[in-house]
C-alpha cells in the first residue's frame, strides 16, 4: 500500500464512525485526518487529527489540511426533510468546494464519494453501475442534492469513484447505528399503531444493508486500483428483505413486548398501490394534522424505495469485493434492527 | 322449515330517513366557532354544509319519528305489525326525553323509544335502547333485530331507530368530520321476500380506544387496518371478492377515504355509491340516507350484493352485507 495520508469527511456520522475506526485498526495510513465542525465530537484515537471546518462554509478552502493520498468523502446532510438550501449547502456545494480544493492540489488524491441509491429517484427497474446524467425525478430534495453532487463528481478531473449506498440500518451483531434515522423513527410509529398504509406488496424488496458491508467494501475499495470514474452499488439486492418480511417481524416483535398487540387492539398497517398511498398522503396533507404530517415525513425515509422499486447492477461492486457481497441473512439482521429501534420504547 | 331457511328469509323491508331541515355553511359554523379546523380545510375533505335540528327540544325526536314513519310506510306494514322497537343512539341524552316535568327525578326515566312508541302507535312492540356504539349503533340496533328474529319465532318484524343530534352550541368537528344531525329507521322483518335479504354481518369492538380524546390519534391510526380487516374477513367467510359487491355504501366521513378503503378491499371505486350526494356526517343515518336514495332511484336490481360499513367510537368496526331478493 502506498498510499499514506487519507483525509475523511462525515467522521461522526452513521458511516463515518465506525469507518474511521476500522481505517485506525487497519494500520494503512501513517495520518488520518478528519474535518468536523466540532473537533470534540470526534472520537480520539491514534493517528488520526481533526480539523475544525464545515464544507457547507463558503469560506472553507482546506487550509492548514495536507495534501493526502486518498480523499473518502462522506460528509452530508441526509435529513430528508430537510430545505433544498440546507441539503445542497453541504451535499452539493460543500462536495463541489472538497473537489475544488483537492483538484488544486500538487499531488492529485484519489478521492471517493460516498452516494446514495437514492440518487435514482423515481426510477424504477434496472440501474447500472453508471452515471445517472439525466436528471429522473426526485421524491424530495435530498435525493437531488445527491445528485447534483455526482454531476460534479464525475465531472471532476480527478475521475473519482462514487459509491451509491442503499440505506444503513445498524451493525450486523446488534442492530446499533450512531445516529438512529428514519427507518427506526418509523418502527416506532409502526409499534405505537401510528403507521396506517404502506405502499407496496408483500414481495416489494426493502433493500436494507449494515453499517460493516459499507465499511469492509470502503476498506477493501481501497486496497484495489482505482477504476476512474468507477460506481459501486452497495445494496442488499436479492438478499434484502420483503416488505411482508419485514412487517411480520417487526409485528411478531411489538407481539412479543407489547399487551396492545397481543390483544389485536394494535394491528400491522395496510399494504396499497403507490396511488392509494398518494391519496392517503393528500388526505393528511389536506387535514394539516401535525402528527400524521410528522409520521408520514419519518415514514419518507424508505416509502419513497417502496413506491419505486428498482434493482441495481452490481457487477463492479461484486468484482471489487471479489464475489458476492458478504450480506447477512436478511431475517437475522433485520430483526436485530428492530429489536435495538423497539426494545427500548 | 329448517332454522337455516328461516335465517335466509330475514330481510330489510323498510327504509326511512329524515335530515334536519335547516342548512348551515362551513363559514357559519366557523364564526359560530363550532369548527376545530378552517372551513377551507374541511371544504378541501369533501365537507360542503351541515343539516342542523332546530333548538326546540323536541327537534331530535321529531326526525326519529319522521324516519321511523317512512320506514313503516316503506315496508307497507301496519304500525301495530311491529313486534320489537329498538332505538339506537350514540349520545346519552338523545335515549331520553324531558316530558311534561323536566324537573322531577322521574324524569330521567322518560325514555324516547316508550315514546315513539306511543306515539306511532306500536301497541304490539315492546322497546329497548341500543348505545355506547358510537355512529355503530343503528348497525347493532340491526344485528340485535336479526338475532330476536332467529331466537323467538313469534316475532316477525322490528324497527330500528337511529337519531342522533348535536346540541346548539356543542362543537360540530369531530376528527376531521363535521357532524349533521338526522335519524334513519330499518324495518327487519322474518320473511323479506321483496327486501334486501341479511347475508352476514361482522363487527369489531376494541375497548382499548374508548377514551377517544386520548386516543383520537390512534384512532384515526387504526381506521384504515381494522376496516380492512372486517370487510375482508365478511367477503372471505362469503366467498365473496370485492369485485362481488355491486354497491359500497358509505358513511359521510371525508369523502377522500372511501377510494381508500374501497381500493384497500380490492372494491372497485365504482361502486361507491354516495348516492344522496353530500350532507355531512350524521351519527346515526349516514349509510341509511345513501341506502335509501339508492333503492329510490331504481338503483337496486335482484342479485345485486350490498354492503354497508361504519366505524363508531366506543372503537367499533361493522360491516352488513344485504343482497337484493332475486324474484
Amino acid at each position: 500500500m502506498n498510499t499514506r495520508i487519507l483525509l475523511l469527511t462525515g467522521a461522526t456520522g452513521t458511516i463515518g464512525q465506525p469507518l474511521l475506526s476500522a481505517l485506525c485498526a487497519t494500520g494503512d495510513f501513517n495520518e488520518i485526518h478528519v474535518i468536523a465542525r466540532d473537533p470534540a465530537s470526534v472520537p480520539i484515537q491514534t493517528g488520526v487529527t481533526v480539523h475544525r471546518g464545515d464544507l457547507a462554509d463558503t469560506g472553507w478552502n482546506g487550509l492548514g489540511l495536507p495534501n493526502p493520498d486518498v480523499i473518502l468523502h462522506a460528509a452530508a446532510n441526509t435529513y430528508f426533510r430537510g430545505t433544498p438550501e440546507n441539503l445542497n449547502a453541504i451535499n452539493q456545494h460543500g462536495t463541489a468546494r472538497l473537489l475544488e480544493w483537492a483538484e488544486s492540489l500538487p499531488r492529485k488524491p484519489r478521492f471517493i464519494h460516498l452516494s446514495t441509491c437514492c440518487v435514482a429517484g423515481t426510477m424504477t427497474g434496472d440501474i447500472p453501475e453508471k452515471p445517472l446524467t439525466t436528471s429522473p425525478e426526485f421524491v424530495n430534495a435530498y435525493e437531488q442534492s445527491k445528485w447534483l453532487a455526482e454531476q460534479r463528481v464525475l465531472n471532476s478531473p480527478l475521475m473519482p469513484e462514487v459509491v451509491r449506498i442503499a440505506t444503513v440500518a445498524g451493525a450486523e451483531n446488534d442492530g446499533r447505528l450512531a445516529r438512529p434515522g428514519a427507518l427506526q423513527t418509523s418502527l416506532r410509529w409502526f409499534r405505537r399503531g401510528l403507521l396506517p398504509l404502506i405502499p407496496g406488496d408483500t414481495t416489494t424488496r426493502v433493500d436494507l444493508i449494515s453499517t460493516d458491508l459499507v465499511v469492509v467494501f470502503l476498506l477493501r475499495l481501497l486496497e484495489r486500483t482505482p477504476v476512474p470514474n468507477g460506481i459501486y452499488h452497495l445494496t442488499a439486492g436479492q438478499n434484502a428483505i420483503t416488505l411482508g418480511q419485514l412487517i411480520k417481524l417487526t409485528a411478531g416483535f411489538c407481539r412479543s413486548i407489547d399487551p396492545r398487540w397481543q390483544r389485536q387492539q394494535i394491528i400491522p398497517p395496510s399494504l396499497c398501490s403507490p396511488a392509494v398511498f398518494t391519496a392517503f398522503r393528500e388526505s393528511i396533507t389536506r387535514s394539516g394534522d401535525a402528527l400524521f404530517t410528522e409520521v408520514l415525513a419519518s415514514a419518507d425515509a424508505f416509502l419513497p424505495v417502496l413506491m419505486h422499486p428498482k434493482s441495481f447492477a452490481t457487477t463492479a461492486t461484486e468484482t471489487v469485493w471479489g464475489g458476492p457481497l458478504p450480506c447477512p441473512p436478511p431475517e437475522e439482521f433485520v430483526s436485530r434492527i428492530i429489536t435495538q429501534a423497539l426494545a427500548s420504547t | 322449515m329448517p332454522a337455516t331457511q328461516l335465517q335466509e328469509r330475514i330481510a330489510i323491508t323498510g327504509l326511512g330517513t329524515a335530515l334536519a331541515p335547516e342548512t348551515q355553511s362551513l363559514e357559519e359554523l366557523a364564526l359560530r366557532g363550532l369548527l376545530v379546523s378552517t372551513p377551507e380545510t374541511l371544504q378541501s375533505l369533501g365537507f360542503d354544509h351541515i343539516h342542523i335540528a332546530g333548538l326546540s327540544a323536541d327537534a331530535g325526536f321529531e326526525l326519529a319519528r319522521q324516519a321511523a314513519s317512512s320506514a313503516l310506510l316503506d315496508a307497507a306494514i301496519d304500525p301495530l305489525d311491529i313486534d320489537v322497537l329498538l332505538w339506537a343512539s350514540a349520545l346519552p341524552e338523545s335515549h331520553h326525553q324531558p316530558g311534561l316535568h323536566p324537573q322531577s327525578h322521574l324524569a330521567r326515566f322518560n325514555s324516547s323509544a316508550s315514546r315513539l312508541q306511543e306515539l306511532l302507535g306500536l301497541d304490539h312492540a315492546t322497546v329497548q335502547g341500543v348505545a355506547q356504539q358510537g355512529c355503530g349503533g343503528l348497525f347493532a340496533a340491526l344485528r340485535t333485530a336479526r338475532a330476536l328474529l332467529i331466537a323467538e319465532p313469534a316475532l316477525n318484524h322490528v324497527l330500528c331507530v337511529g337519531a342522533d343530534i348535536l346540541q346548539a352550541d356543542c362543537p360540530r368537528e369531530m376528527l376531521y368530520n363535521v357532524i349533521s344531525d338526522a335519524a334513519a329507521a330499518v324495518v327487519v322483518s322474518r320473511d323479506g321476500c321483496r327486501g334486501l335479504r341479511w347475508i352476514d354481518f361482522h363487527s369489531v369492538t376494541k375497548g382499548y380506544y374508548w377514551d377517544v380524546p386520548a386516543r383520537q390519534k390512534e384512532i384515526l391510526a387504526a381506521y384504515f387496518p381494522t376496516s380492512r380487516l372486517i370487510i375482508n374477513e365478511l367477503l372471505y367467510r362469503n366467498n365473496l371478492k370485492g369485485n362481488d359487491i355491486t354497491h359500497l355504501i358509505p358513511t359521510g366521513v371525508g369523502s377522500g377515504s372511501w377510494p381508500i378503503l374501497a381500493n384497500l378491499c380490492g372494491i372497485p371505486v365504482d361502486r361507491l355509491r354516495n348516492s344522496a350526494g353530500s350532507f355531512g356526517h350524521t351519527i346515526a343515518a349516514d349509510n341509511i340516507i345513501h341506502l335509501e336514495a339508492l333503492n329510490k332511484s331504481g338503483g337496486i336490481h335482484p342479485g345485486d350484493r350490498l354492503l354497508l360499513f361504519t366505524y363508531g367510537f366506543g372503537s367499533t368496526w361493522c360491516g352488513l352485507l344485504l343482497e337484493k331478493t332475486r324474484l
